[in-house]
């Protein structure tokens, strides 16, 4: 198995060299060749235990076409509650038309153009961008790539007034849903960020996102998935922080027959910082795989992983957790922590922590634990008078809650409220019968 | 001592844990409005018995009757044992950081109200009952908004148990060791929460190591428990004399 590291360079295709790309048809091509020449990772790789690429690649017909899944196979959409007075309302391959996006999108010091419409623009900006993306090499950045008709690009500027919480809802009517965000933060620019995604039953949705934070320039980043019903989804998300950069994510996660979140995150500027948290609560038979990278290529680069992950019956939680300390680096710190949850005995979550320490000059921890529920907790809040599923919510809760808490007190109130809700939704619905 | 039925009626118990009696035919019989402090040296089972009257599923029966207020105890959980009016403050309150003691306690005391045939509480309501109360044990509003005894002093947590009485109003109150750990101030304050809620229908057990929190609570009975039974009762002068002799002198009667 390559090094996380290693995977990140560029591979040289023949007659299709990332450097060469100057137009977003030349990435379409670039993407179409990877594809021919590399297989879909298999379970050689630690990091596909427990989820398969295949379960992320849609049905081909004998021709080798994708095989079109009837609409009415398709249920009703379930979508998220939009709690923002922005929502970004993005479907597949249609931005809306101008004066919409002038009067949503476009105020308060952001901007969306297409993909394609950005690479036109300034093909410069866009390249040096595609080449620092530490997810650029990966297989399923090479299918999306190939299989979008266009992406969306949202800048936002120092002008934005980071207490207003900007709100991406992603939707799509399809069986197959493949979307592409490239989010740049300008140097100095704030942003609270809620993303998430309305779901279909037997939906397969693809969403890579490139995030860029230039100097100084911090996010807030609010990641929500809908328990759909029969769906599979993949996300892939690269982060590059420059200099004092900050990039704050917490997921809250209901999973989905297959579910899989890969992030990796660079800390290329000195005293850049990265926390990834999140929340994972599984009802039955859900699966949710997250598999994180952060590597620390800067001095005094800082980040923390915060994992929380409950299960029922028959669900799956993976969380594979890799921190790599570049060599020459100097005070770094970083630490890892990842809690799990066995709600139920047939379940099953799995936690692997991989630390790659390159440089002497640094401070990194991790811990894992997976237990059940702390009989003396539940007795406590029984003598209490509460029943024994309402002292298991109140307990699964709590347990979710605390991911919260160590979000950054920066961060907007009206992002903190909407996790706070998610979390709320989703032990109703792994607790049912307490009727909180 | 009243001539009234027994609120609590214990008779000829028997528990095991981890295949081993910790109580042996214990017999006790607490009638409404008394105090009762039970002491005893380090393992004799005083903890033991209240954790198990609150249902504590560590421990097995083996043989003997529990009554409270004429049903049979043992055939009730734990939420049901608390929503007859049952409370444990316990020696070591569990921590439970992640959820706040305001969400937990109106979450409890609706619980118990509804069971009882009473309104919950609203928000105001709540907030209204915890502002009576709260100064009883020198918590102020703040406290709400912590995690359930996390990250909170020895004394905190046990002044956290005391409101947590207040606010349920329990027909019986079994106190374990809540005493211990405590300076005098907070064993002051923690005895006006227990003085406050004293009534001619609320019963208290008050398992305790030592005289001093007697100082300040004035018991009905004391007991002394040693090996699993109750070896002596007797007025609080009974504590005094175990305070000046120790338990030595009894532990010589039963060799």
């Amino acid at each position: 198995m390559s090094s996380p590291v290693e995977s990140f360079r560029p591979r040289a295709l023949p007659g299709s060299s990332p450097t060469r790309i100057r137009s977003w048809d030349d990435a379409l091509k670039h993407a179409a060749k990877a594809l021919e020449i590399h297989a879909p990772p298999d379970r050689h790789d630690e990091r596909w235990l427990y989820t398969r690429a295949q379960d992320f690649l849609p049905p081909l017909t004998d021709s080798g076409e994708i095989a079109a899944s009837p609409e009415s196979e398709l249920g009703t959409e379930l979508t998220p509650p939009t709690s923002s007075e922005e929502v970004l309302l993005l479907e597949d391959g249609k931005l809306g038309d101008p004066e919409a996006r002038r009067r949503d999108g476009l105020r308060h010091g952001v901007t969306l153009r297409t993909m394609r419409e950005a690479w036109s623009e300034d093909p410069a900006l866009m390249k040096r961008i595609a080449l620092r993306s530490p997810i650029r090499d990966r297989y399923f950045v090479w299918w999306n790539t190939a299989h979008l008709d266009d992406g969306y690009v949202v800048v936002v500027s120092r002008e934005r007034p980071h207490h207003r919480p900007l709100q991406i809802l992603w939707r799509s009517p399809n069986a197959l849903a493949v979307r592409r965000l490239l989010l740049i933060l300008e140097p100095g620019a704030r942003l609270d960020l809620v993303e998430c995604e309305a779901a279909r039953p037997n939906q397969l949705r693809h969403l890579v996102r490139d995030i860029h934070l230039e100097r100084e320039a911090t996010l807030h980043h609010a990641l929500l998935d809908v328990p759909g019903v029969n769906e599979n989804w993949l996300w892939t998300t690269g982060v590059v922080a420059d200099e004092k950069a900050a990039y704050h994510a917490l997921g809250v996660h209901a999973g989905a027959r297959k579910a899989r979140h890969e992030i990796c995150v660079d800390l290329i500027g000195a005293r850049a910082h990265a926390t990834l948290d999140a929340a994972v609560l599984l009802p039955s038979k859900h699966v949710f795989d997250l598999q994180t990278e952060i590597v620390h290529r800067a001095d005094a680069t800082e980040s923390r992983q915060l994992v929380h992950a409950a299960t029922s019956a028959r669900a799956t939680a993976v969380y594979g957790g890799t921190i790599v300390v570049e060599s020459a680096t100097k005070g770094v710190v970083a630490h890892q922590q990842s809690r799990g949850l066995l709600l139920d005995p047939a379940s099953d979550i799995d936690s692997r922590p991989e630390l790659h320490i390159r440089s002497d000059d640094v401070l990194c921890t991790h811990g894992a634990s997976i237990g059940a529920i702390d009989p003396e907790g539940l007795f406590y809040l029984q003598s209490r008078g509460l029943n024994a599923s309402q002292a298991r919510a109140l307990l699964l809760r709590a347990f979710a809650l605390r991911v919260l808490e160590t979000f950054p007190a920066a961060a907007s109130a009206a992002l903190r409220t909407t996790l706070a809700e998610r979390l709320e939704v989703l032990v109703r619905l792994l607790v049912p019968e307490a009727g909180l | 001592m009243n001539n009234e039925q027994p609120l609590l009626d214990v008779r000829n118990l028997w528990i095991k844990a981890q295949d081993q009696f910790i109580l042996n035919g214990l017999d006790l019989q607490i009638r409404p409005g008394e105090v009762h402090a039970i002491m005893g040296p380090n393992g004799s089972g005083k903890s033991t018995l209240v954790q198990s009257l609150a249902g504590h599923p560590g421990y097995t029966i083996e043989k003997g009757e529990i009554s409270f207020d004429g049903e049979d105890l043992l055939t009730l959980t734990p939420e049901e044992r608390a929503r007859r009016g049952l409370f444990l403050a316990f020696q070591y309150p569990v921590e439970i950081s992640g959820l706040g003691n305001g969400y937990f306690l109106k979450a409890a005391v609706n619980a118990v109200r509804e069971a009882r045939g009473q309104i919950p509480y609203d928000a105001v309501e709540f907030l209204k009952a915890f502002r009576e109360l709260a100064p009883l044990v020198g918590l102020g509003q703040d406290f709400l908004e912590r995690g359930v005894n996390a990250g909170f002093s020895g004394g905190e947590k046990k002044r956290n148990e005391i409101l947590q009485m207040l606010l349920l109003e329990p027909r019986l109150a079994l106190l374990d060791e809540t005493d211990s750990g405590l300076d005098v101030d907070a064993l002051k304050l923690v005895a006006r929460g227990v003085n406050a809620t004293r009534s001619k229908d609320r019963s208290i057990v008050l398992v305790t190591h030592y005289q001093r929190l007697l100082d300040y609570i004035d018991p009905d009975v004391v007991h002394v428990l040693i090996k699993g039974r109750i070896v002596r009762s007797g007025t609080r002068e009974l504590a005094h004399e175990i305070e000046r002799g120790g338990y030595e002198p009894l532990l010589a009667t039963m060799a």
